[in-house]
Parts: C-alpha cells; sequence; structure tokens
C-alpha cells in the first residue's frame, strides 16, 4: 500500500480501503521541501498514516518500518524518533494547508477528521526482531518521543514498537503473502 | 571449579543435571521451585570438601557432610530431606575440576551417610553463600543464636559467613581484580562498611562521618558483605560463591554494576553460582555474555522441568522474560483500543 516500496516489508503492509493511507514519504510536498534542501538536510519521514474510523475513537497511526533491529540502539531510536516527529509536524501542517491550499495530497476522510479528537498512535514497526528485544526497544522510544508526546498531548502509551508479527496481529499487514 | 551437579530426589529437587558450567551460572525459576534448596544442597557439599582434612580437623567426610546437612536445611532428620514421593535414595554428585564428590541416603536416615565417595584433593579454598537478606546488622545475634545456644533459626550458610565476616581485613598484596573490585564496591555506595573494635559493632564510614549499621541502608550492607570477604582474604581466586536473590535490596543501577563486579572477579578464577528472579539479572548477564563471549550457563524452570541453555547463545525462554513481554503486549493492546 507504499507508493513507492523500498524493500520488501514496505511492500508488506495493506492493503488499505482507498483514502484512509497518506504515503506522506512519498507526497509531493515532502519532495517539494527536500529539493530545496542542501545535501544531508532534507527531512527525515517516516513511511505512512493510517487512518482508522471504525473503532469508538478515530485514529492516526504514523509508521516507520525498519527490516532490521539495529547494532547501535542509541542512533537507531534518534532516526526513529525524528521521522516519527517530523512526520506528525508535516502532516498536520498539510492539514492546516499551510503548504498547499487544496490539500489535494489528503483524502477526504482526512481531511474530513477533527484532529483535536484524534488518537495519534506512533508506530515503529521492525520486520525481523525477536519478541525479547521488543519491549527494551519500545520503552527508549518512548523517552526519545517523551517531549513531542508532551506538546501534542499524545498518550505515551500510544508509542509503540511491533514486529512482523505485531504488525500483523494489529491490522497493519493484512496480506497473508509474506516474503 | 565446579563443573557438574547432578541430584535426585534432592527435597523439590527430584531430577536435575546441570552440565558444562562455567564461572558465572545462573538459577532462575518462580518461587519455590526450588532455587535456593540447589544452592544450598551445592554450598554444603562444597563446604564438606573445604573442612575435610583441613588443619587438624579429624572428622570423616561423612561426619562433616551430615553435620553441614542438618544445619544447612535444619530438618529434624536429615533423611526428611529425601523426596517425599520418590523411592529411591536421594543422591548428589558434585564434579570439582575433574573429579567427583558423590554420596546418597534414603529417608530413615539420621546421623550417618554410608554411601559416600570423595576423589577430590582437600582444598585450602573457602567457599560462601551469601544469602537475600544481609546479616551485619544480626552479626551478633546469629554468632550467640548458633554459637553459644546451638538452636534452629539461622542455619548454616548466615553461620559461615557470620563466622567469615569476623575474621579481620588485612592489608598488604591482594589480587588485583580484588582491589579493582573493592574499589568499585566502595565507589557504588560512596564509603565502607568496617568493624569498630572499640564498640564491638558494624558500622558505615562515608567521609569522615560514621553510621551505625542499623541505620545505614541494606543494599550497601549487602555490597560491604562481599567487600569485607575480599578485604579480609575469607575468599581466593578459587573460591565458589552462592548468591541467593542477587537483586534483593538493590536499585536496578546497583544490580548492574553488582553484575560487572562479578564479571571481573569471575576473569579472575572465581566462580559464581546466581539464583535470581529478576529481569535485570538475567538481561544484564546475558550482555555480559555477548560482549565479552562467556558462557554463562542458566538454569531455568520451565513446565515443571529444569532447562539448561546459555545466555552467550540467547536469552531463555523463562517466566522472567514471558513476563516482561506480556507487559509489553498489554502496553500494545491499550494503544490500539
Amino acid at each position: 500500500m507504499i507508493t513507492h516500496p523500498k524493500n520488501d516489508f514496505e511492500r508488506m503492509f495493506g492493503p488499505y480501503p482507498d483514502g484512509y493511507c497518506f504515503d506522506i514519504e512519498s507526497s509531493a510536498i515532502l519532495k517539494k521541501i527536500n529539493d530545496k534542501a542542501k545535501q544531508g538536510e532534507g527531512v527525515k519521514i517516516a513511511e505512512f498514516l493510517l487512518l482508522k474510523t471504525e473503532s469508538s475513537k478515530t485514529s492516526i497511526s504514523i509508521i516507520e518500518a525498519k527490516s532490521s533491529a539495529p547494532q547501535s540502539a542509541d542512533e537507531y531510536i534518534d532516526d526513529v524518533q525524528e521521522k516519527l516527529s517530523n512526520s506528525l509536524s508535516l502532516f498536520i501542517a498539510i492539514y492546516l494547508q499551510r503548504h498547499d491550499k487544496n490539500n489535494s495530497e489528503l483524502s477526504d476522510f482526512f481531511k474530513q477528521t477533527e484532529l483535536s479528537n484524534v488518537g495519534f498512535i506512533l508506530i515503529l514497526a521492525i520486520q525481523k526482531c525477536e519478541k525479547s528485544r521488543l519491549p527494551p526497544l519500545q520503552d527508549k522510544l518512548k523517552k526519545a518521543l517523551k517531549k513531542t508526546a508532551r506538546i501534542w498531548n499524545i498518550d505515551i502509551n500510544s508509542v509503540i514498537v511491533l514486529n512482523e508479527a505485531g504488525a500483523r496481529k494489529h491490522g497493519l499487514i493484512t496480506s497473508t503473502a509474506t516474503q | 571449579m565446579i563443573k557438574r551437579i547432578a541430584l535426585n530426589n534432592f527435597g523439590p529437587l527430584a531430577k536435575l543435571d546441570w552440565k558444562k558450567l562455567g564461572k558465572i551460572n545462573l538459577v532462575i525459576g518462580n518461587n519455590s521451585s526450588g532455587k535456593t534448596f540447589l544452592l544450598k544442597a551445592m554450598y554444603s557439599a562444597m563446604r564438606t570438601l573445604e573442612e575435610y582434612k583441613r588443619g587438624n580437623d579429624q572428622r570423616s567426610a561423612s561426619e562433616i557432610l551430615v553435620d553441614k546437612l542438618y544445619w544447612t536445611f535444619q530438618p529434624e532428620k536429615i533423611g526428611d530431606l529425601v523426596s517425599k514421593q520418590a523411592d529411591s535414595p536421594l543422591s548428589l554428585e558434585l564434579t570439582l575440576d575433574d573429579k567427583t564428590f558423590d554420596y546418597s541416603f534414603g529417608k530413615d536416615t539420621t546421623k550417618s551417610i554410608s554411601t559416600i565417595e570423595n576423589h577430590v584433593d582437600p582444598r585450602t579454598s573457602n567457599s560462601i553463600f551469601l544469602p537475600a537478606k544481609e546479616v551485619l546488622s544480626l552479626h551478633s545475634i546469629i554468632l550467640k543464636s548458633r554459637e553459644q545456644d546451638q538452636v534452629f533459626g539461622f542455619d548454616d550458610t548466615y553461620l559461615d559467613l557470620a563466622k567469615a565476616l569476623r575474621q579481620r581485613t588485612t592489608s598488604g598484596n591482594n589480587y588485583f581484580e580484588f582491589v579493582q573490585s573493592r574499589r568499585q564496591l566502595e565507589d557504588m555506595f560512596g564509603g565502607k562498611v568496617d568493624y569498630d573494635d572499640a564498640s564491638g559493632r558494624w558500622q558505615f564510614k562515608k567521609g569522615k562521618q560514621k553510621f551505625p549499621i542499623g541505620v545505614t541502608a541494606e543494599g550497601v550492607k549487602k555490597i560491604a558483605i562481599l567487600d569485607i570477604l575480599l578485604g579480609n582474604r575469607y575468599l581466593d581466586e578459587n573460591s565458589v560463591i552462592f548468591i541467593d536473590e542477587l537483586e534483593s535490596a538493590l536499585h536496578p543501577v546497583a544490580i548492574s554494576k553488582f553484575i560487572d563486579i562479578i564479571a571481573i572477579l569471575a576473569s579472575r578464577g572465581i566462580q559464581f553460582f546466581i539464583a535470581s528472579h529478576s529481569y535485570f539479572v538475567v538481561k544484564k548477564l546475558f550482555l555480559i555474555a555477548q560482549e565479552q563471549k562467556l558462557s554463562i550457563q542458566v538454569l531455568s524452570y520451565e513446565k515443571n522441568k529444569w532447562q539448561q541453555s546459555d545466555l552467550k547463545d540467547e536469552m531463555p525462554d523463562n517466566p522472567i522474560i514471558n513476563e516482561s513481554i506480556r507487559l509489553y503486549e498489554e502496553e500494545v493492546d491499550l494503544a490500539f483500543k
């Protein structure tokens, strides 16, 4: 469901109903921002945003997908934290029409979502990661995203780390094909 | 170094054969799985070997063993140590370096163990058992209760430790790793515990201040015990240290530092057997095994049987780790609710 998947894991996500996934990494606005930036100064961004309206509370998940677990946790988590925070900010900037008055990149479902009440879920999905390594990584990511969560009034328990099995369990991957 | 321990029908331990033991070994399992029992069984065997033929002691290995079992486990008779459901006798086989020590006895045994075989050379080194609770504040009470009154209550692990602590710290050359460890142990709490001859009491010294042992933190006292035993030369490079519930009274950061010190001492030769319930202990030892490519054998009680694994290869599948995963999953489910 990602328009330009960079690897097999990214290709696994979805399928999602039309208009419920915003592929922020491939967005024209991000491209425009990064085209202006100098080498190495571009805005790092997560893979995509997923809108869910079926449960009692509307949520938007921001997903960063990685193929493997980190060798060096510090750098890895810093990178993920930056991508998730940037994605949240950029999405809200787009929603507020700061870049494009027509908001042509967002579907009507996203445009009609009342952001003041939406629950944001910040997700790191790692394809190959033993279950026992997930809890400490999740704790570390929560710590790294603490300020972002405070600023946007996001429940810190909505910062989560999943492996492929967890992503399937929670409906991020619905296809049966495995890579 | 203990290379293998095999037990049959020993209290809660129906059958167990723990092999390929290394310098640091870990026992994990839920309450009443028999972790402490195992450590005490090993400790009583080691102390039997260490007391046998020491100085002018004329007691046979069997006499020492009966004594150690009686005062360590404090049963009415030592035959009560045989598993209740067992049809066959209790047995223990311990391989120290490449020599074996084994014994067995049945339910009716009271004062004599006839089946005992010892091929281990007399030892000059001392092993010690560090119980979950510190002993410094109860030091004189333990000694009085056991040496004067000779009553049950404090078992031999407490008495031996209290006696070992009575030995005064000596100055002079000590192993580099022992000196390094003592410095780190004392740095952990910014002071040291010493015996004050004038008052006949232990006290904690921090800079120029002195505190009575009664108001000193549990964790400080626990760490101080190892510091004292390294300083008074009770322990040497061939000692075996049994630590029951290493984590008790210690903050996670202190647990981590304590285990770093254990790794230093193990590199000098001391062998450790650690019983734990703590995720931090397992995780820290796993990291040491990975960083140092060190084999750390783990015995874990899972699904009603003992399983052996090596932290150099993997984190063991066990209730402690599983609980951390269960909490993680609960947390993730909460996010999607």
